[in-house]
């Protein structure tokens, strides 16, 4: 009797101990830790989870600071402006064969991005990138930092005009901006055509490709200390039968800085030669297959 | 060519994975990876590669029937994001417990993109393993 009771007792504790450890929380929102590189550096906009951004955003009052509308400079958002796929227009036929051209040929990998090989994004598919972006304004320039590919643009606002025929396509195109009223509107125009709108998120087997034509026209407003209103329009007649429209309202983050996202060549080469990717051709199931839950 | 982050133990067991001829990309869609149903595999971690573009789990399971060994490997998001699920460089070292669960790769190959990362005594460090800010497609 002595056993079974010291058994049981012995086997309660056992449960008891057990429960507790599978019953452990995730530590989440602000008891996550904050990781910066030092005292006085930030962290990056994507390194800190939702909690730390609405807590930031409530101590720098961003809903009620006073704010000049002329001044749009910070970092803003940590997710992009993704282009919104529910608006594509129309192709023409030359655009729906560039479009066609795209297919991937890898299943399950969309092969033919050049963003594979850490080739320029570009713009506007910098701007549509899951990063965060910061605006700086100096005289006569508004110069806009991507922060995957750790790249930048300049907007001209010195009154130059965009050149009628470049010397040398550009991956960022050449941009010139003006102020109209409160609105920072943006023209760019002479894209390299290597880069992607965007890749085609929808099934992520496409690319949304561009012609030399490719002309873009944006707006920034800012709606208050905290959010910046966003248009983009892209104009490309030889791929598409109308503009193609994307609006978005970004968020400001008081206390971030954009960390060094370089697309690294070597880096996409240890990653992919660490990782053996399944494929349609079937890569060999070496061992024991999965338990299912 | 190794990242300084990255320590590898057991490098030689990588040799007997059949290397797919292939050539394989990063900044892949999830669509090998069956989205619809988890698998927890506990194991003892190889390699906590802490690097872009993806982190990557490698981690050895044991088969208690066979004894056999199998590694697996399972992918996270960025540096950035998993930073901000509370993952650090330290958080794993080769020879650590670990329990993975994970989406598995439809093919039946020891591949994998994680859900929830568990400690080997049952802490969660995250899941979903997203950056913390909801569902996203790996980039």
């Amino acid at each position: 009797m002595r056993k079974i009771v010291i058994g049981a007792t012995v086997l309660s504790a056992a449960l008891l101990a057990s429960f507790f450890a599978t019953a452990q929380k995730r530590v989440t929102g602000l008891d996550v830790p904050v990781v910066t590189p030092g005292p006085g550096w930030k962290a990056c906009p994507r390194c800190v989870n939702q909690a730390h951004i609405d807590d930031d955003r409530a101590k720098a009052e961003v809903d009620t600071r006073q704010f000049d509308k002329h001044d749009i400079s910070g970092v803003w958002g940590d997710n992009g402006v993704e282009l919104d796929v529910k608006s594509v227009p129309p192709f023409t036929p030359e655009g729906q064969k560039m479009f066609d051209a795209t297919l991937t040929n890898v299943p399950g990998v969309n092969a033919k991005d050049p963003m594979n090989i850490c080739d320029p994004l570009g713009f506007p598919r910098a701007f549509a990138y899951n990063y965060g972006m910061e605006f700086i304004q100096v005289p006569g320039r508004t110069l806009q930092f991507f922060e995957f590919q750790h790249t930048w643009r300049t907007i001209w606002t010195d009154g130059r005009k965009l050149p009628t025929d470049p010397p040398l396509d550009r991956y960022l195109g050449y941009s010139v901006g003006h102020w109209d009223g409160d609105t920072f509107k943006v023209e760019s125009s002479g894209f390299d055509t290597r880069s992607w709108l965007s890749e085609d998120r929808r099934k992520r087997v496409h690319g949304f490709a561009h012609s030399s034509d490719l002309r873009t026209e944006e707006e920034y407003t800012r709606i208050n200390y905290g959010k910046l209103q966003m248009t983009l329009r892209i104009i490309d007649p030889k791929v598409f039968t109308k503009p193609w429209v994307t609006t978005a309202v970004e968020t400001l983050r008081p206390n971030n800085e954009l960390s060094e996202y370089f697309c690294v060549p070597s880096e996409e080469t240890q990653f992919n030669s660490f990782s053996t990717l399944p494929t349609a051709s079937g890569s060999k199931a070496t061992g024991l297959g999965p338990d299912s839950k | 060519m190794f990242r300084r982050t990255t320590i590898i133990a057991g490098l030689a067991a990588m040799l007997l994975f059949p290397m797919v001829t292939t050539p394989v990309l990063a900044h892949h869609s999830n669509a090998n990876y069956d989205e619809t149903k988890t698998v927890v595999l506990k194991g003892t971690v190889a390699a906590w590669d802490w690097g872009n573009p993806h982190v990557l789990m490698v981690w050895d399971v044991t088969d208690e029937a066979t004894g056999k060994v199998v590694r697996w490997e399972s992918f996270l998001a960025s540096v950035e994001s998993e930073l901000s699920d509370g993952l650090t460089k330290q958080s794993f070292k080769p020879g650590d417990p670990v329990i993975m669960t994970v989406h598995a790769a439809k093919d039946g190959s020891p591949h994998s993109v994680a859900y929830e990362v568990q400690k080997g005594d049952g802490t969660i460090l995250c899941g979903p393993c997203v950056g913390n800010k909801g569902p996203r497609q790996n980039k």
